[in-house]
């Protein structure tokens, strides 16, 4: 990844690494050269080079003010940020109790819209910034017993794309991808028929990887990707 | 412990740097009574991000402290704490004072 008007490598900020998407995310670009900033409410129990690792829940905006306020002082600039934190949350809608509501909601988008408030400060100075997001092939496909986690996933979706129109004068893309099941420890708590029956729905008849997730992330932070805002690509062909 | 006049000189400095399109058609020399927002100000509500952003991390680079300047009480309040620069640099002071982060 080569980023534009800068000596020295980028600073990725991925949130959620301690397993799955996020440490495979921090993982490829650690291996790209880049300078990775990973987060996660747990320990994580690996280390990479160039690779630091902040505790944070992202349901705290102090710790969410904290963690950026950190890569201001260690790098003195951010370029691309990737909210892949979140939780699922399985449950009939009538069955779903308030605290679990709360706690998609305040993970999944809230977590998200504060990183990206706070990331997109360190971004402007620079006029150069990419966001990442995370949607999920379940919101088009609207499973029955996830209408709370895709209503979490369907603001991030429509916050993203606002928020490309305000941070697009300052160069920055706002992007989302929507992987569809891939093996992780999320996934393996779903009954493995559901998955199947996700899987079946795709066009492409196959269980995500990560290396698919890394290449789109990749499309959306390579320099000739600053005309591609505001998108949202859902794997699998959902 | 920041003083009242480096928030000013740090919100000028800013304010010169955007050169907002009525500011430099004025003129005129910000000082502490410079309107930002407002019927007289210098910035409608898009304008005034690039502001409190530099703002912001202006006072992240002297203070090392994570403030919002947008937060809830400076939304509900009846008199906007963006007015002015002097209104600015007052509630920015009573935001890193309070700061515990």
């Amino acid at each position: 990844m080569r980023i534009p008007d800068s000596n020295d490598s980028p600073v990725v900020l991925v949130t959620g690494t301690r397993k799955g998407i996020g440490r495979s995310l921090a993982e490829h670009f650690v291996r790209s050269g880049a300078r990775v900033v990973g987060c996660s409410r747990e320990p994580v129990d690996f280390t990479l080079p160039c690779y630091t690792h902040h505790l944070a829940d992202l349901t705290r905006e102090e710790d969410i003010k904290a963690l950026l306020l950190t890569i201001r002082k260690d790098f003195g600039r951010l370029d691309v940020a990737i909210n892949n934190a979140g939780i699922a949350a399985l449950n009939a809608a009538v069955l779903t109790p308030t605290g679990q509501l709360d706690r998609v909601m305040s993970t999944n988008f809230r977590g998200t819209a504060l990183v990206c408030r706070e990331a997109a400060k360190l971004m402007m100075r620079r006029k150069f910034g990419r966001i990442i997001n995370f949607s999920s092939v379940a919101l088009p496909m609207l499973i029955e017993g996830e209408a709370v986690y895709l209503a979490s996933k369907a603001a991030v979706v429509a916050y993203s794309r606002a928020l490309a129109r305000e941070l697009a004068p300052y160069g920055i893309t706002v992007n989302v991808v929507g992987p569809g099941p891939i093996e992780t420890d999320m996934v393996r708590g779903v009954p493995a028929d559901k998955i199947q029956r996700i899987v079946d729905r795709q066009a492409i008849k196959r269980l995500g990887r990560f290396e698919d997730v890394a290449n789109v992330v990749d499309f959306f932070v390579r320099p000739q990707s600053d005309a591609i805002t505001g998108q949202v690509i859902y794997l699998g062909g959902s | 412990m920041i003083q009242r006049q480096e928030l000013v000189e740090l919100i000028i400095n800013a304010l010169k740097e955007i050169n907002p399109p009525a500011l430099a058609a004025s003129g005129i020399e910000p000082t502490s009574d410079t309107h930002l927002f407002g019927a007289q100000g210098l910035f409608d509500s898009i304008g005034l991000v690039s502001l409190i952003v530099d703002v912001e991390q202006g006072v992240a680079e002297l203070t090392g402290k994570a403030v919002t300047l947008a937060d809830d009480r400076a939304m509900s309040q009846k008199h906007s704490p963006f007015r002015s620069v002097g209104t600015l640099a007052d509630y920015t002071l009573a935001l890193v004072h309070a700061y515990s982060g």
